[in-house]
């Protein structure tokens, strides 16, 4: 990933696949959305319930800060991902 | 004489609540003192305090494991002669329950329990808890007018203890698992305020600082969160090296 931040069209593919990977997971999880929200509101998450709903059914982009939290919540809720 | 039962009375109500960790521990030293101090005439009694308190689950005690179920049966139908005592304060007394029609599902299920007799009557409290000593015994007409005034008077001087441990256990306003997020998201704020001040830098960049820190170190953000805050940790810098 570049350093650099610049939201160009190569950005915007790894964050869709990277939004892609994160909504199989929760899929997969199968836990109750408002309890992965907690633990990341936990976490020092700052979005709202109904826009995390809309980011891991891939309607919604975050900003990266958001999706890291939501990426390290997964990994401490479910556990890391295999892939 | 009567003077002095009372004070060991309410110094034995003080011990027990200093001594109880939570109010169900309380709760049930309270019912386990009734049944011996009401069976105390030689007649096996068997007590129960049931608590309803507002925005909490209510709490049951008993004295044995047979006046557990008996209570909780009557939560199970939702009514029953305790239950009415709590609800509607007031005494309620059966004196041989094969022969009482008030609460016949209630009845029908317990009647193969060895309990005879009930008696049910409220223990005042505050307004924002109702609360009942519930009395069961394994004969019929166990409690006659005496009996029913002894047990009126006891559940009457648990008043006030009752109330004060209602105030010191006061219930949790959030459950467990909300509290953990609150407690958590606490120090995960306060450890970004401090890396802030300390990078001179915005909140987005904290954040990402704490989860590399984590990711790094194969740890809870969480974690890594509390030793920046207690100071055991130094902030890492942006690339993972510590400073």
């Amino acid at each position: 990933m570049n350093a650099d931040w610049t939201g160009g069209p190569d950005q915007l593919v790894e964050a869709d696949g990277q939004r892609r990977t994160a909504a199989r997971r929760f899929r997969d999880a199968s836990v109750p959305l408002i309890e992965l929200w907690t633990y990341y509101y936990g976490l020092g998450g700052d979005v709202d319930e109904m826009s995390l709903d809309a980011y891991l059914n891939e309607a919604l982009r975050l900003p990266a800060a958001q999706v890291g939290l939501i990426t390290t919540a997964m990994n401490e809720f479910f556990g890391v991902d295999p892939e | 004489m009567a003077s002095n039962d009372a004070l060991t009375t309410a110094d034995e109500y003080q011990d027990l609540l200093l001594e109880s960790p939570g109010f169900s521990e309380f709760l049930l030293g309270l019912a386990t003192l009734s049944a011996s101090r009401l069976g105390a005439d030689g007649s096996t009694v068997e007590c129960t305090i049931t608590v309803e308190r507002d925005r909490a689950p209510s709490t049951v005690a008993a004295s044995s494991v047979e006046g557990q179920r008996l209570d909780e049966t009557q939560y199970g139908f939702g009514s029953g002669p305790c239950l009415t005592a709590l609800r509607q304060q007031r005494t309620v007394l059966i004196d041989d329950l094969a022969n009482d029609q008030r609460w016949g599902r209630y009845m029908a299920s317990i009647a193969k329990a060895d309990v005879r007799s009930v008696l049910a009557v409220p223990i005042p409290t505050d307004p924002s808890a109702r609360a009942a000593l519930n009395s069961y015994a394994h004969t019929t007409h166990a409690f006659d007018p005496a009996a029913v005034a002894l047990v009126e008077d006891h559940a009457a001087s648990m008043s006030r203890i009752l109330r004060l441990a209602l105030r010191l256990h006061a219930p949790e306003v959030l459950p467990g698992k909300l509290r953990a997020a609150l407690k958590s998201r606490a120090v995960v704020d306060a450890a970004v305020s401090l890396v802030m001040l300390q990078t001179r830098g915005g909140r987005d960049g904290a954040l990402e600082l704490l989860q590399a820190a984590a990711s790094s170190t194969n740890r809870r953000i969480q974690e890594i969160a509390r030793e920046i805050v207690e100071g055991t940790q130094l902030p890492y810098s942006p690339d993972g090296s510590k400073r």
